[in-house]
């Protein structure tokens, strides 16, 4: 740890620190600005496409299956792509045609945002319960401990403790290769 | 053929289950022997204080904190150590006054 | 042959019933005898299951076609090897195969079970023996691989070709396997309840098989992705299918219990919330079994739907009924002996941890039931597939990678604000400086620079850790390697984490890679063409056909260069199989740790000409390191410590008593 803690003096871990964090933050914030070129149409297609069900397969998406119908279906959502309509407008489209189902998703609207909201909600109470239960489960062990120190040893346990120092050797030395570090007795 | 083969299984399940009830009584289980159990609390003891002194040499556990409970679990495996061999002594002294009982009858029977 | 099977059955059925009554009766009434006898009982009952499942092998390898399950399952063409996948194909032989192998388990967990839970062992046995009485006698009532037809068919209707892969000669028994023995740990825990004794004496073993069942079940897991990836063709490993989901959902449980077994191990924290995740793992299991068995909800996995699903149901609601029973009546044993020092603890971590695992279970079973609700309330069935998870369990589990990173620097009971972040430091700035270059890289995806740099801050942090811990040892005397050796020896459960905390990390990189950066494409190529995907150009050289008894068989050859460097050929390979109208696919894959070349072809039109899927998945190749990772961190983290046998102050007679030796130096 020596050499450690003498670099880390030297430059000193509080402000480093802080300057470090700000560095991530601009990163982050670089990344967001510069995100990459905007997605082209193949690439919304399948975007669109994994976000659409085959009403036909069980628990594939068109971009998954092999069916005849989830082929035409890919081939109309590149039509519309093409066309110039919307990734809702062409989601419209098939909910029309296929019921709600067809999506992979719920929609965030009307009862489906129990679907997104009891997740959210549910993990919000959770952390606010642990929270709590961790405020109660903290008491104060500063009076535990002074009274272990505070102990004394009774005489006639000498000569067990000293079979025993001789155990923990062992046991210890067993594992380091190096003799143990049993410290003298108080 | 496999009726046979049903029956045959069936009386060796029956005879596995059923031997514990003919065989002759053996001596106390050592599970329940007491002496045997602390023992096992002492090794308990020796590992914790094996896993707490692992933990200090890697940075885990402060001097400050290791010394003492290091100390209470040196203390209590003494301890240990101690009610161990008393109860070995007792169990000693009763199998001899057993012995001498059983002598005793035997020399006025 | 069947008959034997048949009368097996019954047996191991009436010998499962004696084990799981004399157990609990011996118990009760103090006699050794029954409590013997009942547990010869429990090692009795996988040998007469032996028995019956050697019964369906030879039935199946002599094509004895009048058992309906042979039939089903099999036919003259089908290679001998196969009858091992066979055997646990449809829902009665892999209820024979989960009865065997839990009571194998079982049994070997009776055997070897330590001193300190001999006075819970007889209610742990009889837990386990009712649950393994249920499954026998499902079997018996409902779905016998023996029952045999009335006449006897030619030939059977041969094996569903998707399972004719080497994936599929491990990953589904080890996944059933590993969901049935879920229980184990579970009747460890439950069986110290009942029997209100020391409260911790059940933590060690019972952390020893909640790993063992955690490493099954993971590996399993994840032999499903890569067999998906290899198999499925649709470039994807894993769907957040329901059946997926029912896998997964135990086996996050399990890791959040195995961490959080280790506080009650080291500091008696934690014994009821132990008992609580134990039994969300169990439930969680047998929800898993449940549907499985064709419960309610559609998957590409379905055995096919059946009514045995909600016999299943019942006895999970049995089940839990029981557990909450148990817990309610033992509520006030289990008051921890510790209580929590400070919120920057390793304690507290564990906590948060628990509460991410669980809350990525939580999203995970409420996406699988959230379309039955739908449909109670408005009558309207929606879909929850890939996109709901994605969105919802990506923050948690990019939340977990950070935890998996800081936790294991945090000591045990409390940690100053300069530990910490001395600790935090070096992988910190690591972490950093990977975004940095990544960034520089052009890579700017957000989320894939969060996960990236996450990755990055776990590995700096183990690796520091074993570094500052081989130089502590090497400067005690040890040279280098002993040092490094000696190290992991001295603390293998917490080496075994970092080994599989790596696992994760892997996973994370391939996950990260290919959701964030892959690329695919479809095209249509006649022989001789040509296209570029990316830097690869790849020329249809032209299909082979070859024609086998039960299937016609596609060979797809074509030859890839990358940027005019060398060529190599692939083969996308398809089978169609006119009698079932299947068709299955092997995915020609080019992995290279950078990235995987993978191509599919989806279809042969009548011109000539096919069609195929071409997927550049960036990292996946990381991801198979996964598995033999995560096996290998269990095997480090179970590796027995050597006990105090040798010490003079404890040398002892072979049944345990101890002479009273004269001190002395050995």
């Amino acid at each position: 740890m020596h050499s450690m803690s003498q670099i880390h003096r030297r430059f000193q871990p509080g402000r480093l620190f802080s300057i470090v964090a700000l560095a991530a933050v601009a990163m982050l914030g670089t990344a967001c600005l510069t995100q990459g070129t905007s997605p082209t149409l193949e690439e919304r297609a399948q975007e669109i496409g994994r976000s659409l069900m085959c009403p036909v397969c069980p628990g594939e998406t068109i971009e998954q299956s092999q069916a005849e119908l989830a082929k035409q279906m890919r081939a109309i959502v590149r039509e519309k792509l093409a066309s110039g309509e919307t990734r809702q407008e062409v989601l419209d489209f098939f909910v029309d045609r296929y019921n709600e189902d067809v999506l992979a998703a719920p929609p965030k609207s009307g009862f489906n945002l129990v679907a997104w909201g009891i997740p959210v909600l549910g993990i919000a109470a959770a952390m606010a319960t642990l929270a709590l239960v961790l405020r109660g489960m903290r008491r104060n062990t500063i009076g535990v401990s002074v009274a272990k120190e505070g102990a004394t040893v009774e005489a006639d346990l000498e000569p067990y403790l000293a079979r025993v120092d001789l155990e923990l050797e062992r046991v210890l030395r067993g594992d380091d290769g190096a003799p143990g570090g049993v410290p003298p007795s108080a | 053929m496999p009726l046979l083969a049903g029956i045959v299984l069936a009386w060796i399940s029956v005879l596995v289950l059923v031997w514990p009830f003919l065989r002759r009584k053996n001596a106390v289980h050592s599970d329940d022997d007491p002496v045997v159990e602390i023992r096992r609390r002492r090794e308990a003891v020796y590992e914790e204080a094996r896993v707490l002194h692992n933990d200090h040499l890697l940075g885990d556990v402060p001097l400050v904190e290791y010394e003492p409970r290091f100390q209470t679990h040196r203390v209590l495996a003494a301890e240990l150590l101690r009610d161990e061999e008393r109860l070995q002594e007792l169990a000693g002294r009763l199998e001899e006054e057993i012995l001498e009982m059983r002598r005793k009858v035997g020399t006025e029977g | 042959m069947a008959e034997t099977g048949t009368i097996a059955l019954y047996l191991a059925l009436v010998l499962s019933v004696y084990g799981a009554f004399g157990s609990v009766l011996g118990r009760l009434r103090s006699s050794p005898q029954l409590l013997d006898s009942a547990r010869y009982a429990v090692y009795m009952v996988p040998m007469i299951l032996a028995v019956a499942t050697f019964s369906l092998v030879m039935s199946f390898l002599r094509h004895d076609f009048r058992v309906e399950y042979v039939a089903a399952h099999s036919n003259l063409a089908m290679n001998p090897e196969y009858t091992w996948v066979a055997i646990y194909a449809g829902n009665a032989g892999s209820l024979l195969y989960i009865a065997f192998t839990l009571s194998l388990m079982v049994a070997i967990m009776v055997a070897l079970a330590p001193k300190a839970i001999t006075h819970s062992l007889p209610y742990t046995i009889t837990i386990l023996m009712a649950i393994v009485t249920f499954f026998i006698g499902v079997m018996v009532a409902l779905a016998n691989p023996f029952d045999t037809l009335s006449f006897t068919p030619p030939d059977g209707q041969g094996i569903n070709p998707l399972l004719t892969h080497p994936g599929m000669f491990i990953h589904p028994p080890l996944l059933m396997t590993g969901l049935a023995a879920v229980s184990i740990p579970f009747a460890i825990a439950v069986g110290s309840l009942i029997s209100g004794r020391s409260p911790d004496g059940w933590v060690d073993v019972g952390r020893v098989w909640a790993l063992v069942v955690w490493a099954m079940l993971g590996t399993g897991v994840l032999l499903g992705a890569w067999w998906a990836y290899t198999i499925l063709g649709w470039g994807g490993y894993w769907a957040w299918d329901p059946i997926e989901n029912v896998a997964l959902m135990p086996w996050l449980a399990l890791t959040a219990s195995v961490h959080s077994l280790m506080v009650q191990k080291r500091r008696g924290m934690f014994r009821m919330w132990n008992i609580v995740l134990v039994n969300i793992a169990f439930t969680l299991s047998l929800f898993g079994i449940f549907i499985n068995r064709g419960g309610p909800v559609p998957s590409v996995h379905s055995f096919g739907a059946s009514t045995l699903g909600w016999v299943f149901l019942g006895f999970l609601g049995v089940s839990v009924l029981f557990s909450f029973g148990v817990f309610a009546f033992r509520y006030n044993s289990m008051r921890s002996a510790a209580s929590l020092d400070s919120m920057l603890s390793r304690e507290a971590a564990f906590l948060v941890n628990n509460l991410l695992l669980l809350g990525v279970a939580f999203v995970t079973l409420w996406g699988v039931v959230f379309p039955l609700i739908s449909q109670m309330f408005r009558g309207v069935t929606v879909t929850v597939a890939a996109p709901f998870y994605n969105q919802v369990n990506g923050p948690l589990l990019l939340a977990l990678i950070f935890l998996m990173g800081v936790g294991p620097l945090l000591p045990w009971r409390h940690a100053t604000a300069t530990t910490l972040r001395r600790a935090i430091q070096t992988p910190g700035i690591v972490a950093i400086v990977t975004v940095g270059l990544l960034l520089a890289a052009g890579i700017s995806k957000p989320f894939a620079l969060v996960a990236f740099g996450l990755c990055a801050f776990v590995v700096a942090g183990i690796v520091r850790e074993w570094v500052h811990g081989t130089l502590v040892r090497h400067r005690r005397g040890e040279n280098y390697l002993a040092a490094f050796g000696g190290l992991i020896a001295a603390n293998r459960p917490r080496y075994g984490g970092y080994v599989a905390h790596l696992a994760i990390v892997v996973l994370a990189l391939g996950v990260a890679g290919s959701s964030f950066y892959g690329t695919q494409r479809d095209i249509i190529m006649g022989p001789g063409d040509e296209e570029t995907v990316g830097k690869y150009t790849i020329r249809f050289e032209g299909v082979r056909t070859e024609t086998r008894a039960d299937r016609i068989e596609f060979f797809n050859d074509v030859t890839v260069s990358q940027d005019g460097g060398e060529v190599m050929g692939m083969t996308a390979w398809r089978a169609f199989y006119p009698d079932l109208r299947m068709a299955a696919t092997r995915a020609a894959i080019r992995s290279t740790p950078v990235e995987d070349l993978y191509i599919v072809s989806s279809e042969s039109l009548e011109d000539g000409r096919v069609a195929f899927r071409i997927l550049v998945n960036p990292l996946v190749w990381w991801m198979w390191l996964a598995g033999p990772l995560l096996l290998l961190g269990t095997l480090v983290a179970l590796w027995p410590q050597r006990s105090l046998a040798g010490s003079p102050a404890s040398t002892g007679r072979a049944d345990g008593n101890i002479a009273a030796a004269p001190f002395g130096p050995d």
